[in-house]
């Protein structure tokens, strides 16, 4: 018969999850995060790999320039989201973060963005050195200044040059006043580069940029909202037509991939880089990707087919600093630094986006590498036409951006897929 | 004397057994103590807070507004993605926990028999499991292509026309469901197989003794003595099913319409993409009722069918 | 007559074994193909041209997360494994006033969604000065394990009631019982429990892309996550992340598979 050491089996065991309490504080002791900042220092967030690109040589010239010290946090683009509003709402935000431009009206609202028009009046910037439209970006209703714009990513149609040749098919205008670049003539090109089964001509409604862009050019005068963001008028006859149209690229030109096709992310880039698609209306900032991966055809950009009017939308490259961020004086010298000139001229290698700064900008040439006409992303910003917004307008768009998926699909006209849902998104866009 | 010994003898008698079950009580929490820290300190507090929020509109960030049920009200009247989601992920939970389940007790039958090469099978089964979702959306929405995928190519060898898959709103669902099905059978494998190991040899001897033949072993024996297990299955699947987006998000992005949207992604998108904090925590707290009011009765209910030994 | 049905099963868990793996063996592949060949059509499943420098990138971004990965799941499993079992059996086996009521609101807890209080709680960690650290990462997940602490709970009461009243005869306290009777008899749930504590810790994003903003602290999962970025994903390199990922995690399996062989002819499913 066995006899069990009660007392001394429960102190060794005491002891032993005292020695892992121990232990385990020590090993997962993480403290020495170098959350610096400080005197000299600041924290900076972005949505994506800084290391390795353009935007971490700026940083750094920054620090030697300017003495101070940046540390860089890693982050993912995921859930980027969720991750900002944690840290906003807990009250410890690093000093400068990146932001969706969707939620810079929302966020200022709500106070937590640091205005920045003080800055700009204390150091007596001169703006026009910006691209104007971009820049006055995030001015809100009351005059406060709530964010910043480093870089904008205008869209422009990509395209296959081999392909064009071994078809036939004239290219496409190289400068923004082109003739003969009609809606009509881009559908005529796509349907002589598509081959069934084989090859798509065009791909126009994937980009959600569309929408702005080809209602704009069709002659809406308001696009997506109303200027003061309270009216839906995408479901507006021009606006219709012009949604349609592009919907019939699969629907009836059968020029467009469907929109099965694509809903994953990089379908349509895979497309466009193995040669299965011929042209591509996309942002700047898919240029990285297609220099990395495309190698074996020449590709390059034009402006989007003209209507009545040639614009196109672009998105922003925005960063702001948190009211609660704890060094705005050295967030505010990074953020100057990054739309200067020389921080442009840095950005700049990254063939990503156009830098703010309009000099800098006009640096923009290929150096040897597709698109020969990447300039053409710096012209835009002469041609550009933006989504009015307010902070209902991104609860308006989720509700109308899963109903166009049936028009996407050949299952209903535009109008009326927009016509069902308009009375709900005039009740989102209320708030 | 003999009876004033009696007496004290019963009073001394009930002062011992109440001194036994305080020592009782004091070694039963005493054991669960380091649980009870770990719920007062860090889910306490942000429950309660977030249980208030449900009765605010707030942000996250500016003061919390108090609106009552307004929050309750609003979604049960005006807020058909609420119905719609919640509607999407009782199908999702209603199809998949059945199939995990039953397929998974196949699998694990299977691999406790002591056949050749057996680790490489549950290996093979398990792994889906432990894969990373976004790689295995990808994979399946590739395998889904209704032209070129690898599915309707085999459907096509079968002489079947195979449907639109992820862009029909009437087979996103089923689609998703499948994944989910094979990436999570690992789960309930594992925990079956772990009850089958422990199973007290002495029954089955008894049973073999007496002729019973291998289903009937199966039908009286393992599955009853399993029931423990089927019962954390069940109470913890349906849990866990309705928390889960990661894998359809990636698949369909909630799409096509609002066909594969599943509630806790309309939680997730209003706390943190529009902002309503107040609104998704009404939203999270309409989800604790229902989940709690089915495992309340599940766990009633376990009398009439779990057989502990 | 055995035999037909030893081939028949192994027949039918061949086919279940292809339809498990030919997914992931189309991800290994993609992971060594160069990116542009990735989604091709129509799907092949062997690469051409193997790109096994996807692999050295992503090795080259690894070591610091790798280590963080391995320290959390560590302290993650063996924090979990006692508390767990020790919670367990005091639900099945030992009778306190607030038992049942306590296991109760243990499994409440885990209903409640955990972006719902999100930010409350990511506000208690800013209070203990604990975020930018990796306690958030494992010092909750050991003290709160409502799953392992079920499944524990129900594999107690699967053990005899004659084991545990042969300790009291013998004198043992309650803990010696626990830890010198009981938890031997669990050796399958412990192992069960200790895979997917692994894996949860192993692949959880979330906790370290909130809580860390240090990228000396940081884990596998986030490493990886950077190449999804806001315009394209790498897909091949995201693939090849996603196999690097797997091999501990089935690598830890493998070696928890010996509890589950344990007792084979236990089952009486022979013949």
């Amino acid at each position: 018969m066995q006899t069990f050491h009660a007392e001394p089996s429960r102190r060794s065991f005491l002891a032993g999850l005292s020695a892992l309490a121990a232990g385990g504080l020590l090993a997962g002791c993480g403290g020495s995060g170098n959350q610096a900042g400080g005197k000299n220092g600041l924290t900076f967030l972005n949505w994506q790999q800084v290391k390795g690109t353009p935007l971490e040589q700026a940083i750094q010239a920054h620090e030697k320039a300017a003495g101070t010290s940046v540390t860089v946090q890693p982050a993912v683009t995921q859930e980027y989201d969720t991750k900002m509003r944690t840290l906003l709402a807990g009250g410890s935000p690093p000093d400068v973060m990146r932001i969706n431009d969707d939620f810079v009206r929302g966020f200022s609202e709500q106070g937590a963005l640091l205005d920045l028009k003080p800055f700009i009046e204390k150091d007596q910037l001169d703006t026009s050195q910006f691209a104007k439209e971009v820049f006055e970006f995030p001015k809100q209703p009351d005059g406060s200044h709530t964010a910043w714009v480093v870089g904008y990513e205008p869209r422009l149609v990509f395209y296959n040059v081999d392909l064009f040749k071994q078809a036939g098919v004239p290219l496409p205008p190289t400068t923004w006043t082109g003739t003969g670049w009609t809606w009509d003539a881009f559908t005529d090109r796509a349907r002589k580069l598509t081959i069934p089964g084989k090859r798509w001509g065009a791909l126009v409604y994937l980009d959600t940029g569309y929408e702005q862009t080809f209602t704009v050019n069709h002659g809406s005068e308001t696009g997506i909202f109303s200027p003061d963001g309270t009216q839906f008028t995408l479901a507006g006859g021009k606006e219709v037509e012009a949604l349609q149209w592009a919907t019939d690229l699969t629907c009836k030109d059968k020029v467009q991939p469907p929109w099965s096709m694509l809903q994953q992310d990089n379908a349509e880039t895979q497309l466009f880089a193995q040669g299965k698609l011929a042209m591509m209306y996309a942002t700047f900032g898919t240029v990285p990707y297609l220099r990395s991966t495309i190698k074996d055809f020449t590709w390059d950009v034009a402006p989007p087919p003209a209507d009545v009017e040639q614009k196109t939308e672009s998105s922003v490259i925005v960063f702001c600093i948190p009211k609660e961020a704890k060094n705005p004086d050295q967030a505010w010298a990074l953020l100057k630094y990054l739309s200067s000139e020389e921080g442009g001229k840095i950005l700049l290698q990254g063939g990503a986006f156009t830098p703010i700064n309009n000099k800098a900008a006009a640096g923009l040439a290929p150096n040897g590498k597709m698109p020969q006409h990447i300039g053409l992303f710096g012209e835009a910003s002469k041609h550009l036409t933006a989504t009015n917004q307010t902070k209902n307008t991104l609860g308006a768009r989720e509700l109308y951006r899963p109903a166009l998926d049936q028009a996407y699909n050949c299952e209903k006209p535009v109008g009326d897929v927009l016509q069902q849902i308009k009375p709900q998104v005039d009740t989102a866009l209320k708030g | 004397m003999a009876t004033m010994t009696m007496t004290r003898g019963r009073t001394v008698a009930v002062t011992e057994a109440r001194r036994a079950r305080r020592k009782q009580n004091l070694v039963g929490w005493l054991f669960i103590s380091p649980v009870v820290v770990g719920v007062v300190v860090f889910q306490f507090f942000p429950i309660l807070v977030s249980m208030g929020a449900s009765l605010t509109s707030w942000n996250g960030i500016s003061a919390p507004k108090f609106v009552g049920l307004r929050n309750f009200k609003d979604l049960f009247s005006n807020d058909p993605l609420f119905r719609q989601t919640f509607k999407n992920t009782i199908y999702f939970t209603v199809a998949s926990i059945p199939l995990t389940i039953g397929i998974g007790l196949v699998l694990a039958l299977l691999c406790a028999r002591p056949v050749k090469g057996v680790a490489f099978f549950r290996t093979a089964y398990f792994a889906p499991y432990v894969t990373n979702v976004v790689a295995i959306g990808f994979v399946w929405f590739w395998f889904f292509q209704p032209d070129n995928g690898v599915i309707n190519g085999l459907l096509s060898q079968l002489g079947i026309t195979g449907p639109q898959w992820l862009s029909s709103s009437s087979w996103a669902m089923p689609a998703v469901i499948l994944v989910s099905v094979w990436q999570g059978i690992g789960y309930p494998m594992i925990i079956l197989l772990a009850g089958l190991q422990g199973l007290p040899e002495e029954y089955f001897e008894s049973a073999r003794i007496d002729g019973a033949g291998a289903w009937a072993r199966l039908r009286y024996i393992t599955l009853p003595l399993l029931t423990p297990h089927f019962l954390f299955l069940l109470i913890t699947q349906f849990i866990t099913s309705f928390q889960v987006f990661g894998l359809i998000y990636v698949m369909t992005k909630g799409g096509p319409g609002h066909a594969t949207s599943v509630y806790i992604f309309n939680i997730y998108q209003n706390a943190f993409g529009f902002g309503k904090v107040g609104y998704a925590s009404a939203m999270a707290w309409i989800l604790f009722a229902v989940i709690a009011a089915v495992t309340f009765l599940q766990w009633k209910l376990q009398k009439r069918w779990v057989f502990y030994s | 007559m055995r035999f037909a049905s030893r081939t028949s099963q192994y027949v039918v868990m061949v086919l279940f074994a292809a339809a498990f793996l030919a997914p992931l063996v189309w991800m290994v592949s993609a992971s060594l193909r160069p990116e542009a060949q990735v989604l091709s059509v129509p799907p092949k499943f062997l690469p051409t041209d193997p790109q096994w420098s996807n692999y050295r990138q992503v090795f080259e971004l690894i070591p610091v997360f790798l280590w963080n990965s391995v320290k959390l799941a560590g302290l993650n499993v063996v924090g979990i494994l006692i508390v767990a079992s020790m919670a367990g059996y005091a639900f099945a086996r030992l009778k306190f006033a607030g038992r049942d009521i306590a296991f109760m609101v243990l499994l409440a807890t885990s209903i409640i969604p955990g972006i719902a209080y999100l930010i409350p709680q990511y506000i208690v960690f800013r209070h203990i000065g604990w975020v930018d650290t990796q306690y958030p990462l494992w010092v909750p997940k050991v003290l709160t394990p409502v799953f392992a602490t079920f499944l524990m709970r129900q594999s107690f009461l699967t053990i005899p009631k004659e084991l545990e009243d042969a300790g009291k005869i013998d004198g043992a306290s309650t803990f010696g019982i626990y830890w010198r009777i009981m938890l031997p008899q669990t050796k399958p749930a412990l192992a069960a429990i200790g895979v997917f504590t692994f894996l949860e810790s192993w692949n959880d994003l979330f906790g370290p892309l909130i809580y860390i903003n240090s990228e000396n602290l940081q884990t596998l999962p986030v490493a990886l996550a950077q190449f999804q970025g806001e315009y394209f994903t790498q897909i091949s390199l995201l693939m090849c992340g996603a196999t690097v990922s797997v091999v501990p995690v089935i690598a830890v399996f493998l070696f928890a598979q010996r509890y589950f062989i344990q007792g084979i002819t236990m089952t009486g499913m022979k013949g």
